[in-house]
């Protein structure tokens, strides 16, 4: 079975890209815009990965990962910090991949297909 | 405060303690004269200024020929105030220097004259160089950012073009080069929004009237609104005459307001999408005001709705317009406000002082 990405970033550009390259891929994508959004996402699409923006309006990237974190559900989805901001490096538990952005294709979907293997 | 000792030209503190107080106190001290000639100074200011014994205070200071233009300590010889001034300098190496210097009145006991002003400042060189430093690293993290996305969004563009030529699809390749078009658009406006934060202060002003600009800025827009089903009004008061303004840095700002006040309708979850522009002119004031009926602005978002990079729209707004527009704005003289005290939606005015008006 497919396995299905949840890109959760703000940026609609980045997002239909995201969409454009993870499908060619053979991955199932949703998106969500903020973190508020996503969270209620991830209950009801179950991803088997998220990649996840940092800085975003209403909720950040790290506040819907400490709150995935503190769910016994959501906490062992693996995934992928995408992010313009060098500050994302230390703003999440340091065992979290980080893409920096602009994006490596070749490196993040590499690091997809480790982490979902 | 110091009593004086002699009344001689040049003190003696060498066995008080308030000479020894004087000359290693922290901060840098000096005491001038009517004739604004140093007659005494601390170790810390012969160490930043040079050995200054005798010399007019503007040469040690400020290395000018002439008495500073609005100089405090003249007041203060006049009227015997404290006062507190930030004053550039530069020291002894010929480097700029930044202090904050207190200018205390000394009087003499027997006449209540005041003979000598006390200025006693503390250097804040590299204070204010750490300050800079860490707001420059700052606003370029800020921008690298900004900058970062506009790149992925670009990227985004070229994949779908290429896409698009590997599966012989002209869709793709049409919506590939509009990505690449809306992101260029972005970095351009980033670019021209952080030039004008950057540039000094270069207003043109020539007479026009404000109607004219405000009636331009209208024609430009109408078009849009009408196609975002938004009602676009004016106002125009007809009491405006010619004024002294910067056409192109008003126009810009107008375009700022509008373009946001659309944008703002645009995305409304209100049945009523009404814009409005208006231009008052009073003997002082002239104002243009620019209202939209879209939901107001929540109050903790009211402080930083002017600096840099700060936006509502997302990856939308560049985060410049209004930092830009209170830029332009201040420039003239004016103010630039939220009015969120109507019942629906909200006002932002310009307000400059008239120049030169004719009727």
């Amino acid at each position: 079975m497919d396995k299905k990405i949840l890109v959760v970033e703000d940026e609609t550009d980045i997002v239909e890209y995201m969409n454009d390259l993870l499908s060619d891929n053979g991955y199932i994508v949703d998106s969500a815009s903020n973190g508020k959004q996503a969270f209620g996402k991830i209950k009801e699409y179950n991803p088997d990965l998220i990649l996840l923006d940092i800085q975003m309006p209403e909720e950040t990237g790290v506040e819907l990962y400490r709150k995935m974190f503190r769910d016994k559900d959501m906490n062992t989805i693996p995934v992928i910090i995408v992010s313009g901001m060098s500050a994302a490096n230390w703003a999440i538990n340091s065992r979290v991949p980080v893409i920096d952005k602009p994006i490596d294709e070749a490196a993040l979907l590499n690091q997809i297909e480790n982490m979902l293997s | 405060m110091l009593k004086v000792i002699e009344k001689s030209s040049y003190f003696n503190f060498s066995t008080t303690f308030g000479a020894q107080l004087f000359k290693h106190m922290p901060s840098l001290a000096a005491v001038i004269d009517r004739d604004y000639r140093i007659v005494l100074s601390n170790n810390k200011f012969d160490d930043k200024f040079g050995e200054s014994d005798g010399q007019l205070c503007y040469c040690v200071y400020k290395k000018y020929n002439s008495i500073c233009k609005h100089c405090a300590a003249q007041k203060t010889f006049v009227d015997g105030k404290v006062r507190v001034m930030e004053e550039k300098g530069v020291d002894s190496r010929g480097m700029p220097t930044f202090y904050v210097v207190h200018f205390v009145p000394l009087f003499d006991d027997d006449t209540g004259q005041i003979t000598h002003v006390v200025k006693m400042s503390y250097d804040v060189t590299e204070q204010l160089e750490k300050e800079r430093l860490a707001a420059v690293g700052e606003t370029v993290a800020i921008i690298a950012h900004a900058i970062k996305n506009i790149l992925v969004g670009l990227q985004g563009g070229m994949y779908k073009l290429k896409s698009g030529h590997k599966k012989d699809s002209s869709d793709l390749v049409n919506k590939g080069w509009e990505i690449m078009d809306r992101n260029f658009s972005r970095v351009a406006r980033l670019t021209k929004g952080l030039l004008m934060m950057s540039r000094k202060s270069t207003l043109a002003r020539s007479k026009v009237s404000p109607n004219t600009i405000a009636n331009n800025v209208y024609n430009l827009y109408k078009d849009a609104a009408e196609e975002a089903g938004i009602t676009l009004e004016t106002n125009f008061s007809d009491k405006c005459c010619s004024v002294e303004l910067d056409v192109q840095g008003i126009h810009e700002c107008l375009e700022n307001l509008l373009s946001n006040a659309i944008d703002a309708c645009k995305t409304s979850g209100t049945t009523d999408k009404t814009i409005t522009i208006d231009t008052q002119l009073s003997d002082s004031e002239l104002v243009f005001e620019i209202y939209d009926s879209a939901e107001k602005i929540p109050q903790e978002l009211e402080a930083k709705l002017f600096e840099m990079f700060f936006s509502t729209k997302g990856a939308n707004g560049s985060g410049l317009g209004l930092a830009v527009t209170r830029k332009i704005v201040m420039e003239h003289g004016g103010r630039l406000e939220l009015d969120q005290t109507c019942k629906q939606g909200k006002v932002f005015r310009i307000a400059v002082p008239c120049l030169n008006m004719e009727n």
